[in-house]
């Protein structure tokens, strides 16, 4: 019982679009939530620690979300939106507790 | 879960399992040997000496042995990880901190110095099958790449994990309680992969996520490094404070006695023993001596513990107790206490052994999953005959692997010690040469029931051996051993007895399932709809004249890829001068004026050869000749493919090679796919 085609998708741009959505948008997602957090939340050495393995988890779920979705490239235009949202956090966590 | 959804994940986790597969049975079949890996260096060195301790080594002596041999050690940081099974302790040197000497030969080295004599020797000079399964376990033999495709594989495992535990999660208890081993094959190994599957899931999901760390954690330091605003330095001393440096002062006047201090560190806390031994900035003020260890693992999961002594005022810089946790510190050490696992001796290498083997299992059967729910009467036969094939070299790489690394530590045990320095290269042709003979071998027998077969009894075979040839080579009998408590080369005996026996136990249970399917009769069904395919075209298209025609245009394009080839490899060679231009020395060492056959046999390889092709495919259009063409063009595609990369790593200024060897890549594979088209074509 391989899985019903009927439901996969076949246009290889919209399984471009997912399997690099799911690569290169996870992780820049992945890594710009890390660093949002470690720049906001009271100890940036804990965030970073907990980092080495939740980096990867969060990385493999963002991988999978965009199979949910029909349209591929409305994967990446919510991940570069996220990724927008995390910069500014960012931008206004280095003003606001700067680190170094 | 709605329909789609559940089919979609089913399919990514089934494209994602089939891409990896290969890849991660064999990081699980070389990394379930990788945990006794000491163990393997011990049983081939033979040497039954005991371990020496830490608190016991000779510093002073060390460090005159290291500068005897040339190295200058002011300013830089020692780096020294007492003796394990191999009896050496391995010595791992900073490049000094010292501007003030320009031109300082001196860069980053390491090297193993003897327990007992103290002797430096380079650290591949015994190479042992245990560090060779080891660094193929992260593919280490593919220079800088390698360990990268290990961490992606690892990554994309972790994915078909996800996807399996979403995909089965509804039934998740219910189906691993179902076992049928009179049903149909496919169900034999669906029921397996799933229940196995869940067995091992914890374990699985742990190593997926651990081996992404160490493999890849530059995809966790760029994050890092970007909030500590690109101050390694900062991050370094706050994230992993074993490494911090302190900056070098004036020179000290005086020589100090380390080993006062290693006895000091060592009374310190009870049951603490010393793992890794730190000599900072070397001979300045500023000289520290660091102790970084665990108390024992039954006493304490994570009980590590660090000091450090300012050596020049004999008072302690900083400390951190064994007792008192710190969960920054904590979380790598878990990490790499969970992959190596080494928590819980011997015991839990014996656990994490048989999880690494049914994850393998669980990989195999994934893949004759695979198979099976293709091998379909509606599936038409040009799919059948390729799943099949893809199916035939999964199962002969993975499955050879078995009795190739039996045979591996036999040569290792054979070799004597006057060959220590080919003993690398040696191994590396027994282990891989014979790796891809058995391998074609077991392809061109098409019937994965006696890949199966005969690597479970071959395998079997010389894995009871390997016990034997040790006792004939160097006496040390098993039960010699076992009774002498030499127990790090007894295990390795042991281990294999077991694995033999097992594997012997499963290959008189073996029986073939199925009826063996022709291969001949595929193929003849297959040329018979390709042949009616044919003739339908023909009849609506083209006369037979056009037929003709396209054909020799097919033979001029080829022929014509083969010239750009030879001319893409003139090109990058002259490229490859750039640098004489602009006044690059061409001085080869030892150059004699006479030009060494063995570069006269390289420019006949690459280049021609690929002429020879390119006049010959306009002369002959034999079947075997095509084969051949195919054969030679992808084997130059994937040396174009990976000389490519490597560039892309070590020669990155030289644009114009780059751009040049990014083309002969496309050439490769425009040639491959246009050979293939060929080899179809009816003379």
């Amino acid at each position: 019982m391989p899985a019903n085609s009927k439901y996969l998708t076949t246009n290889p741009w919209q399984q471009f679009a997912k399997i690099s959505a799911g690569i290169v948008g996870g992780y820049i997602v992945t890594s710009l939530v890390h660093i949002a957090l470690a720049l906001w939340l009271p100890n940036p050495k804990i965030v970073l620690a907990t980092s080495i393995y939740t980096i990867f988890i969060v990385w493999g779920a963002l991988m999978i979300v965009p199979f949910l979705f029909k349209n591929g490239w409305l994967v990446w235009l919510v991940y570069l939106g996220l990724s927008l949202l995390l910069a500014l956090a960012i931008y206004f966590g280095k003003l606001n507790s700067p680190l170094i | 879960m709605s329909k789609r959804n559940y089919n979609v994940f089913f399919h990514t986790h089934t494209v994602s399992g089939i891409v990896i597969s290969v890849a991660l049975y064999i990081i699980f079949f070389a990394g379930s040997f990788a945990l006794i890996k000491d163990e393997i260096t011990a049983w081939e060195k033979g040497n039954t000496a005991e371990i020496l301790a830490p608190e016991d080594i000779d510093f002073n002596r060390l460090i005159k042995s290291i500068e005897a041999e040339g190295h200058t050690l002011y300013g830089r940081d020692i780096r020294i990880i007492p003796a394990d099974a191999k009896k050496d302790i391995y010595v791992q040197l900073t490049d000094s901190q010292d501007t003030t000497v320009v031109n300082i030969p001196e860069k980053p080295t390491y090297f193993y110095a003897d327990q007992e004599t103290y002797k430096i020797s380079e650290y591949y000079s015994f190479y042992s099958v245990g560090e060779l399964l080891y660094r193929l376990h992260f593919f280490h033999q593919l220079p800088t790449i390698g360990i990268y495709i290990a961490g992606f594989v690892a990554l994309f495992f972790l994915f078909a994990i996800i996807t399996g535990v979403i995909v089965h999660w509804k039934k998740m208890v219910s189906n691993f309680y179902v076992f049928r081993p009179k049903a149909k094959l496919k169900m034999v190994w669906t029921d397996a992969h799933t229940a196995l599957g869940v067995i091992g899931l914890p374990f699985q999901f742990v190593y997926a996520v651990t081996s992404c760390f160490l493999c890849m954690s530059i995809f966790v330091l760029l994050p890092a490094n970007y909030v500590y605003n690109n101050n390694q330095d900062k991050l370094l001393e706050d994230i992993r404070p074993m490494m911090k440096t302190y900056p070098l002062e004036e020179k000290l006047d005086t020589v100090l006695d380390v080993n006062s201090f290693m006895a000091k560190a060592d009374k310190k806390w009870e049951n603490f023993t010393a793992q890794q031994i730190y000599i900072k900035s070397y001979g300045a003020t500023t000289m520290m001596f660091q102790v970084d260890g665990l108390l024992g693992s039954k006493e304490k999961f994570l009980g590590n513990g660090r000091v450090v002594y300012k050596m020049a005022t004999n008072t302690i810089e900083s400390e951190k107790s064994p007792y008192v946790n710190s969960y920054v510190e904590d979380v790598e050490l878990t990490i790499r206490k969970l992959h190596f696992g080494d928590f819980g001796g011997m015991y839990l290498k014996v656990i994490y052994f048989i999880l690494a083997l049914i994850t393998c299992f669980v990989i195999i059967s994934g893949v004759l999953i695979w198979l099976e729910a293709r091998n379909k009467k509606n599936i038409s036969a040009a799919k059948q005959l390729y799943n099949r094939r893809v199916g035939h070299v999964y199962l002969a790489i993975c499955l050879s692997m078995f009795p190739i690394t039996a045979l591996s530590f036999i040569a290792s045990k054979l070799l004597p010690r006057d060959l220590d320095a080919s003993r690398q290269t040696i191994l590396y042709v027994v282990f891989f040469v014979g790796w891809l003979l058995l391998t074609i071998y077991f392809k061109s027998k098409r019937d994965n029931y006696i890949t199966n077969k005969y690597s479970l009894l071959w395998g079997s075979i010389l894995g009871f051996l390997i016990p034997i040839i040790n006792g004939l080579v160097s006496g040390n009998w098993f039960w010699k051993t076992f009774a002498n408590n030499q127990l790090d080369v007894f295990t390795i005996d042991a281990f294999w007895l077991v694995l033999a026996s097992v594997a012997l136990a499963i290959y008189f249970k073996l029986e073939r399932k199925v009826p063996k399917v022709s291969h001949a009769k595929l193929v003849a069904e297959y040329q018979k709809t390709v042949l009616e395919q044919r003739k339908e075209q023909e009849n609506q298209l083209e006369t037979g004249e056009d037929q003709s025609k396209k054909i020799k245009f097919m033979r001029t394009k080829i022929s014509i890829f083969w010239l750009l080839i030879v001319v893409g490899f003139i090109i990058h060679h002259v490229y490859g001068l750039f640098g004489v231009y602009y006044n690059e020395s061409l001085m080869i060492e030892g150059a004699t004026g006479d030009v060494p056959v063995d570069h006269h046999l390289y420019r006949i390889f690459f280049e021609g050869i690929a002429m020879l092709f390119c006049i010959a495919t306009l002369e002959v259009s034999k079947q075997w000749f095509r084969l051949t063409s195919i054969i030679w063009a992808i084997l130059l595609g994937i040396f174009n493919v990976y000389h490519f990369i490597t560039a892309i790593f070590y020669e990155a200024k030289n644009i114009s090679e780059i751009l040049i060897l990014a083309l002969m890549g496309v050439v490769s594979v425009l040639l491959v796919k246009t050979l293939l088209q060929w080899r179809k074509e009816v003379v």
